[in-house]
């Protein structure tokens, strides 16, 4: 027996034992805490987006059926409905992230090795986080999730050629970002 | 063609970064005009990996959320247990006035035939 076949029995025992959710839960839990974790920028908005997303699960359990969609895919799709609801929300008012905050306050006492090291990576983060929204879901799918592009298709509604070639695109993309950041601060980041 | 090689390439190098494995120059060996092209966007796919590390949720908020939402799959199992009761209750109920109603039929019914029986014949 497969895993998806595993996974497929244990989501229709999961509809009527809550033993059988659980397992789901801590199956899953830190994988869609990661996928929100990326698209929203801190850990608060992802403990309540990660709460929300089982909330949901859990209230439409039953009428979850897999028709070439696993439960995993369906939960990243509740998951990023989510994170598309919280953009949407929080376009109409300007928030600052408060972990955004605890980085720079971090930054200063730091070693500057260390210091160079972060800046570096919150760069190329807030230029990840600067990509259209199937870009970044595509990238944290793949290198958070460590999902194949059959799976990411799965989850994105998308065939395998197209994802192949949204990540080439997304690549592409990324670098022309950071070469432009290169020209403003007149070094490599 | 050069272009297709590079999108199959990128979706290799993705795996083998997800694995922990890198060998960049047997990818760039596979291409003959484009080297530095792939190897910049293989350099970027690297750092993206590199910066999206895995976090961990704190392991308070994921009991409380499990014990949450197992709370939750309670409330909605009794939900449903009341629901089927009151679904039984009612189709009891409705099975007896049916019933009832079928009796009062059939006595009329065998009362007047009872009476039509009875009747005398006159002359």
């Amino acid at each position: 027996m497969s895993i998806e076949e595993n996974e497929a029995a244990l989501v229709e025992r999961a509809k009527e034992d809550p033993a059988a959710f659980g397992l789901l839960y801590q199956r899953y839990v830190k994988k869609i805490y990661n996928y929100v974790y990326y698209r929203t920028g801190n850990h608060h908005d992802a403990e309540d987006l990660t709460a929300r997303t089982f909330y949901h699960a859990l209230s439409n359990l039953d009428r979850y059926q897999n028709r070439g969609v696993p439960f995993s895919a369906w939960l990243y799709r509740i998951a990023h409905n989510q994170v598309a609801n919280w953009h949407r929300d929080r376009s109409r008012r300007k928030v600052i992230a408060l972990d955004e905050v605890v980085v720079a306050s971090q930054r200063k006492v730091a070693p500057e090795s260390l210091i160079e090291s972060e800046e570096e990576r919150n760069a190329l983060l807030k230029a990840i986080r600067q990509l259209p929204s199937d870009r970044q879901q595509l990238l944290i799918l793949k290198f958070t999730a460590g999902l194949s592009n059959v799976e990411i298709g799965r989850v994105m509604g998308r065939s395998e050629g197209a994802i192949k070639s949204l990540y080439h695109r997304t690549l592409l993309a990324l670098r022309e970002k950071l070469a432009g950041e290169m020209d403003v601060d007149g070094e490599k980041i | 063609m050069e272009e297709k090689m590079i999108r199959e390439i990128l979706a290799l190098q993705a795996n083998d970064l997800n694995a922990g494995e890198e060998d960049p120059q047997t990818y760039l060996a596979m291409v003959s005009g484009q080297q530095d092209e792939l190897e910049s966007l293989m350099t970027v796919a690297a750092r993206v990996k590199q910066a999206l590390l895995p976090v961990e949720p704190s392991s308070a908020f994921v009991r409380s959320l499990r014990r949450s939402l197992l709370a939750m799959t309670g409330r909605k199992r009794s939900g449903a247990s009341l629901l089927a009761k009151r679904g039984l209750l009612i189709g009891a109920a409705a099975l007896g006035s049916a019933l009832s109603v079928a009796g009062i039929i059939a006595y009329v019914v065998y009362a007047r035939a009872n009476a039509g029986a009875r009747t005398p014949v006159h002359g």
